[in-house]
């Protein structure tokens, strides 16, 4: 009885501190962050001549576009990738709103297994950062593929229909990436985000494109990871209302196992437990004052434990 | 044990509750944050009055408390980091009455950090007397990377004339975001433009400073000093740094010495720069000197690809 008590306080010790420390670790990012947004500003233009491809797959929504078209960082561009059979509307109305007009499609053949119908781009300037690609869609990974193949520059970083840049991401990600050009580093992993990445163009091609095993061979060491949020989710309800469902229902096994098999003192602690990690976030959630960043994202590091039996895989 | 830990518990969750409790207060008191917006919207106009007065008749401007002189030395920052070639003297006589420096240094010296490297910033903007110039260069050594560069900035924008000086006496590197710092100093006209010297020197951070200087002022007449450094530098990060400073003012590109350069890079090197080339508007001709006949195939993939050719249908 005594080895179960140690084992289960010891669990509920080792997740309230990695929560105080994840909380202190995310804190301190943002203040970074917003140091040097504050202080740099104009500073960071082509820095190192560092180049960010952003690719937005399973576009839904044009507003998605216009968040994207805000950053202002020189080498940057944004690669939407939509089938336009599939989705004739939300395609056609892109093409009509940014004014774009095909152009010729010469794909290198480096990567295998990609249908690109046709590339559009915009005659006006501002938006010339924009590129629209028609794909004929067969998976989210080969969507990712055929944007690698016209990605201009060095680093890609993924996006789904749901996730938005945060207000000068791009910008701090360059810091990040030119600060530490000379590591062989593969990819930049925002772990506040759990999956934001951003990727060495040339590791994509030499692992012959997107997959769920991107970075199953990859040493922790090549990938840099930081606790500052790069991006935010938007229509996220039913993601939140599963992860807090799943909370409560984990805490309630914990509970009912406790008053079984233990007794109620333990199970009193563990319910202290929880609601000191509940407290821990939101105490984050009021300092930092992040209003991209709600608890259930702080949470998100449950989900890494699955790294430790499945090791680190890229899903979409 | 187990009550022991109960313990620690409930005091935990107290003490998180009352810092919420308290910091939701403070939040919802944040009109302040407001009134300190307003209060630097109002000295911003004074300092901006105040530099475009030809007339010269002494204006004061005057901060009263504490945070009215924070606000004054932030409305400082923000004029003359946005202004160019500004003669800065007006200001003086407003930065000796209201004991702006010596606000500035019992912060920096009570502070820690980010904070801290927040206040050398702001001195950047005020002129500053010797024994502060000593306290900087304490600072300069700091082992906080943003401490560290706040300073040097610091310093260097109070003495233009050692500029060179001080950067050289660096014992570290200087990363391109610190760099881009520097050459915002620049821009504002607190230091000269004299490239030349930068560039013959053998410094690391001045011929990187050099090389930067080319490219954000487009002195396209440095070629010769470029083409010096690619052939005689042993730095592979300088030399990179040449090759692509020379092909973003749109030089020929097809001397031997480059060309035996970029037969010292690596494959993805090569590609990421041939990538690099044509979003720069090289054409296929130029191309032809500095790659191999494989690597034109993916090279004219790429220039006759999106970027270079439309087709004249339009789906709008």
């Amino acid at each position: 009885m005594q080895t179960i008590h140690i084992i289960i306080l010891s669990l509920l010790l080792l997740a309230v501190g990695y929560t105080i420390i994840r909380a202190i670790k995310t804190t301190k990012a943002l203040s970074m962050y917003n140091f040097f947004v504050d202080n740099t500003a104009g500073c960071c233009e082509s820095l190192g001549f560092t180049g960010c491809s952003v690719i937005c797959y399973a576009v839904n929504d044009i507003e998605q576009i216009e968040n994207l078209l805000h950053t202002e960082y020189d080498r940057y561009e944004i690669l939407a990738v939509i089938d336009s059979r599939l989705y004739p509307d939300i395609f056609y109305s892109i093409v009509k709103q940014y004014g774009l007009i095909r152009v010729n499609t010469i794909v290198s053949d480096e990567l295998s297994n990609t249908h690109i119908r046709a590339l559009y781009r915009s005659r006006q300037r501002r938006f010339r950062r924009l590129v629209l690609l028609d794909e004929a869609y067969t998976s989210p990974y080969n969507s990712l593929d055929c944007a690698t193949l016209v990605a201009s520059y060095e680093y890609i970083i993924p996006l789904n229909a749901s996730m938005r840049l945060r207000e000068h991401a791009i910008e701090y990600a360059s810091i990040l990436i030119s600060e530490n050009r000379e590591r062989a580093l593969v990819a930049i992993h925002s772990s506040a985000d759990d999956e934001c990445y951003i990727i060495k163009r040339e590791y994509i091609i030499s692992h012959d494109g997107f997959s769920a095993t991107l970075f199953h061979d990859v040493p922790s060491t090549q990938i840099l990871s930081t606790p500052t949020p790069l991006i935010y989710t938007i229509n996220n309800e039913e993601l939140r209302r599963r992860f807090r469902n799943n909370m409560c229902a984990v805490t309630f096994l914990i509970l009912l196992f406790e008053m079984i098999w233990a007794d109620g003192l333990t199970a009193v602690a563990t319910l202290l437990s929880a609601l000191l990690i509940y407290l821990i976030v939101k105490y984050y959630n009021v300092v930092a004052n992040d209003r991209f960043c709600p608890e259930w994202a702080m949470l998100c590091y449950f989900r890494h434990i699955r790294r430790i039996f499945y090791g680190r895989k890229f899903l979409v | 044990m187990i009550i022991l830990y109960t313990y620690i518990f409930i005091i935990l969750v107290a003490i998180l509750v009352t810092v919420i409790m308290t910091q939701r207060t403070q939040n919802s008191r944040r009109i302040t944050t407001d009134k300190a917006t307003r209060r630097r919207v109002f000295y911003i106009r004074q300092v901006v009055n105040l530099l475009q007065d030809e007339s010269r008749i002494p204006m004061n401007i005057i901060a009263r408390t504490r945070s009215e002189r924070i606000a004054l030395c932030e409305a400082i920052h923000i004029v003359r980091s946005h202004t160019y070639g500004t003669d800065s003297s007006p200001l003086n006589q407003t930065i000796r009455d209201n004991g702006l420096e010596r606000l500035l240094f019992q912060r920096i010296r009570y502070s820690t950090g980010l904070r801290r490297a927040h206040w050398l910033t702001l001195s950047s903007c005020i002129t500053l007397g010797e024994k502060s110039i000593h306290k900087l260069e304490r600072l300069s050594n700091s082992r906080n990377h943003a401490i560290r560069i706040a300073s040097v900035i610091s310093l260097i924008a109070s003495d233009p004339q050692m500029a060179i000086q001080r950067i050289s006496a660096l014992r570290y590197r200087l990363s391109p975001l610190d760099i881009s710092r520097i050459i915002s100093l620049l821009r504002r006209g607190i230091i000269p433009i004299a490239y030349e010297p930068l560039l013959q020197s053998n410094n690391y951070n001045l011929q990187m400073l050099g090389i930067a200087i080319v490219r954000n002022f487009g002195i396209d007449i440095a070629d010769k000093r470029l083409h010096d450094i690619i052939s005689s530098c042993n730095d592979k990060a300088i030399v990179r740094e040449a090759i692509l400073t020379l092909s973003s003012l749109g030089r020929p590109l097809g001397r031997a010495k480059i060309r035996y350069r970029m037969s010292n890079m690596s494959i993805s090197e090569r590609k990421s720069f041939c990538r690099y080339l044509a979003t720069e508007g090289y054409s296929v001709q130029a191309l032809r000197t500095l790659f191999s006949e494989k690597e034109m195939h993916y090279a004219e993939a790429l220039i006759k690809s999106y970027k270079r050719d439309l087709v004249c249908r339009q789906y709008t």
